[in-house]
């Protein structure tokens, strides 16, 4: 080999060298590197072809590339103009290309092309073409929109949730939105309602000319249609924010109230898959569902995206059934503010009316428009400031309620004004709930109750009067009787004969017995009717029952009987009427002298018995038989009438004597046995009774309210 | 002895006290009323007086105070049908009052009654 050769032969290893770089570059390169001729026939291509497009090297080497069929029809013009006119301008670089090319899988593969036009002696004889995979980074730009289409979309959303009107249906625009979001399905909207448990189907969305055949297999209006919820765990789903696939189609969405056979038919005419379903939620408060309905070809993507709008619409949800709250409470209030048949004025610290009710109008004679920011005064009074009675006036240095009653005389009426302060955080009165009522009636009906008392006081003083003067008259005439007889009976008038004296006697007892019967009537009529004078002195029991025994000796020693005295000692003193409580005893050991045979003993006796002092007349005389030991307290009540008479007495002592204890708080009972005696008892207690004869206003003389109860011990 | 002067509006009971008294000795006057009782007292010079308290005219209260005036001051002794409570006793007890009789009395008690006061 000369040195040519070897020349040569460097020049070729050099050559080599370079191609085999060449090579190794070409081939492994992450690109597709392409030459076609300007006829468009692949002359090289590297192996790439097959990573990229799913083609071997040698199926298309020497194809043309644009029939291989992997270009969009459509993009083939562009890609051809693009290429002319490079070549007409003399340029070698065509600006990168973006297109879809077909890969031999039938997907498409986006790919970013770049070309250098390849010139022989400045005629064009094909081109170089680098075709990269950018499909990855065509994700990440569809991401990218994505992303700004779904922040859009929320954005657009919630403006929508805080334009919302009133009147607009919020469950439509939900139901729509998610349409929107999500296409190719069919959205239900419900609402909850806690207090019924139920879910009511409030709108839907993307059912088209189904819809009829829809109806009539349900036989009713879709809107409307409430379910009850039974599945405490579906409940639970709900409020979880997450979407749910929901089992059992839509027989399984009614909660088993739809027929079965009805809800598959449905399905099938609506080509429904799957449903799936995500509650609207607060705070664990359930306000409704949307119900996503998914057709055969479709699947749910972009749950999050979902998700996140079913949650600004529970928000919009939530905020709706608060106003709504609101709302129903505010206008609440306003009827039972107008309602009210009292005037009501709110009013503030400047006096001013800045709300009131229809009431008021009546009440000042004003239409609403006049009165509302008028100040009280003016419209009330026609003054220039409050009057000095203002009850507000008051309540702003009482800062408590405060009213007044008024009397209007062109009207005739009376009114009670009163305030209400509402205090702010300091205690200062910054407004006030200002009520006039009118109160003519109760006024009336107050005097009524006046002059009514006052006619009762003039009745009380009537039969007070009454009664003195008949007492008065009815006994003058008996001291000139008595004393008469008596002057006549000692002789002071002169002689008389025995026959004279006897006569004159039965004439004395008579009159001493109309005489205790006029007392015991005026008694009975004073103890009735309230009127019995009580004069409270402290007395000693031990002189009342002494006073007594001496009193009713002289009776006693007519029958030869004997009255014992058992008074405990240091018995404390009471305050009573000793007066009358006298007339108690008296009455008792009279009758216990009348009915006990001539000889035989009475005690008296007198201890303390717990706060009371117990009294007790004792005989051994006939007794009282025991049916009739009920009534001898009754007015009138005689035992035995008609035999006793001779003894005197209507009936009225025990009945006057249960009267005179009953006023002094105190009780009267009897304990008899036929034939072995009675054994009256009464008691007094020892704490001062206060009012005597207030007290006495209550007692029933004549037993109306029946007999027994206490009395009997 | 003793002069006693009866006041009572009952002629009956004024007579009958009068001749009762009359007999056991007393120089007896009697008068129907208060004020006939204020125009004698003085002429009179009674030791001892019964008042019934319920007459027509001046009330009892206004006689004892009339007759604190007067230069005759006989003890009074009243004849009442009512009983005097606390007040009543109070405006009674002062003055000449010495003593008081119920309605309808017994001829012996009001016999003692006035003896024991003569003395």
């Amino acid at each position: 080999m000369g040195k040519g050769n070897t020349k040569h032969r460097h020049a070729e290893g050099a050559l080599f060298e370079s191609e085999t770089r060449f090579r190794s570059i070409f081939e492994n390169v992450k690109d597709v590197i392409l030459f076609v001729d300007k006829y468009g026939k692949i002359l090289n291509v590297n192996k790439k072809v097959d990573d990229i497009l799913g083609y071997k090297q040698e199926e298309v080497l020497g194809k043309n590339f644009a029939k291989l069929g992997i270009i969009k029809l459509k993009d083939l013009p562009k890609i051809v103009k693009l290429f002319r006119d490079a070549i007409r301008a003399d340029e070698k670089v065509i600006p990168l290309l973006e297109l879809a090319l077909k890969h031999k899988n039938g997907t498409w593969v986006n790919i970013e092309a770049g070309t250098t036009v390849l010139k022989k002696d400045g005629e064009t004889i094909g081109t170089l073409n680098i075709l990269r995979d950018i499909t990855e980074r065509t994700e990440e730009k569809e991401r990218k929109k994505q992303l700004i289409h779904n922040l859009k979309f929320l954005s657009e959303s919630s403006m929508k949730f805080v334009e919302i009107t009133p009147e607009e249906n919020i469950h439509q625009l939900i139901a729509d939105q998610i349409y929107r979001l999500l296409g190719n399905c069919y959205v239900l909207v419900n609402s909850y309602d806690i207090s019924s448990n139920t879910m009511e189907l409030k709108a839907i969305t993307g059912i088209g000319k189904q819809l009829n055949t829809v109806l009539k297999i349900l036989g009713r209006d879709l809107i409307g249609m409430s379910f009850i919820m039974t599945d405490d765990f579906a409940k639970s789903e709900l409020t979880k924010g997450k979407i749910v696939k929901v089992p059992g189609g839509i027989h399984g969405l009614s909660f088993g109230k739809l027929p079965k056979k009805a809800c598959s038919a449905i399905e099938k005419v609506l080509g429904i898959r799957e449903i799936y379903s995500m509650g609207f939620a607060r705070g664990g408060k359930l306000y409704g569902n949307a119900v996503i309905l998914l057709r055969n070809d479709f699947e749910l993507k972009d749950t999050e995206i979902v998700e996140t709008f079913m949650r600004q619409a529970s928000v919009a949800l939530q905020r709706k059934q608060v106003e709504e709250e609101l709302k129903n409470a505010l206008s609440e209030w306003d009827v039972t503010f107008n309602a009210t048949k009292d005037s009501t004025m709110l009013i503030d610290d400047k006096f001013k009316i800045f709300k009131a009710n229809f009431a008021t109008e009546r009440f000042l004679g004003k239409h609403l428009n006049e009165i509302l920011g008028g100040t009280c005064y003016e419209l009330v009074h026609g003054t220039d400031a409050p009057p000095d009675t203002c009850p507000l006036k008051t309540a702003k240095h009482t800062k408590k309620h405060e009213g007044i009653e008024l009397y209007v005389p062109e009207k005739n009426v009376w009114l009670s004004a009163t305030v209400d302060p509402i205090l702010d955080d300091k205690g200062n009165l910054t407004r006030a709930v200002h009520i006039i009522k009118d109160i003519t009636e109760r006024k009336q009906a107050e005097g009524k109750i006046k002059e009514q008392n006052i006619q009762l006081k003039k009745l009380d003083k009537i039969k007070s009067d009454f009664l003195n003067v008949t007492s008065h008259e009815l006994r003058t005439p008996m001291s000139a009787i008595k004393g008469y007889l008596q002057m006549l009976l000692n002789q002071s008038l002169g002689e008389i004969s025995e026959e004279q004296k006897k006569g004159l006697e039965v004439i004395l007892r008579n009159a001493n017995r109309l005489d205790n019967l006029v007392q015991d009537i005026l008694d009975v009529s004073r103890l009735e009717s309230g009127t019995m004078k009580f004069i409270i002195e402290k007395t000693d029991i031990q002189k009342l029952v002494d006073e007594v025994t001496e009193t009713m000796q002289s009776s006693a020693d007519l029958k030869d009987i004997k009255i014992n005295m058992e008074v405990e000692e240091k018995l404390p003193g009471l305050n009573i009427d000793q007066d009358r409580i006298k007339q108690v005893i008296i009455n008792l050991v009279n009758n216990s002298i009348k009915f006990s045979p001539g000889g035989s003993i009475i005690n008296i006796r007198a201890k303390k018995e717990e706060g009371n002092i117990l009294f007790e007349v004792q005989d051994f005389g006939r007794g009282i038989p025991k049916d009739k030991q009920d009534r001898i307290f009754e007015t009138f009540y005689q035992v035995d009438s008609g035999k006793d008479t001779k003894f005197g007495g209507a009936g009225l002592g025990l009945a006057i004597s249960r009267g005179i204890l009953l006023a002094h708080s105190g009780k009267i009972w009897v304990k008899s046995k036929e034939g072995k005696g009675s054994t009256f008892s009464f008691t007094l207690p020892i704490k001062p009774v206060k009012d005597l004869e207030e007290r006495f206003k209550d007692v029933d003389m004549f037993l109306l309210e029946g007999m027994g109860e206490g009395e009997n011990g | 002895m003793v002069k006693i002067m009866i006041v009572d509006d009952e002629p009956d009971i004024r007579e009958m006290l009068n001749i009762l008294l009359h007999k056991e000795g007393f120089e007896m006057e009697m008068a129907e009323d208060g004020l006939d009782f204020l125009e004698k007292v003085d002429s009179f010079n009674p030791g001892i007086v019964t008042l019934d308290v319920m007459m027509p005219g001046l009330t009892t209260e206004e006689v004892l105070n009339k007759l604190k005036k007067k230069k005759s001051k006989p003890k009074v002794i009243l004849l009442t049908v009512v009983r005097f409570d606390g007040d009543e006793k109070k405006i009674f007890e002062q003055g000449n009052v010495v003593d008081y009789i119920k309605k309808p009395f017994d001829i012996d008690a009001f016999l003692t009654c006035v003896e024991k006061h003569v003395s």
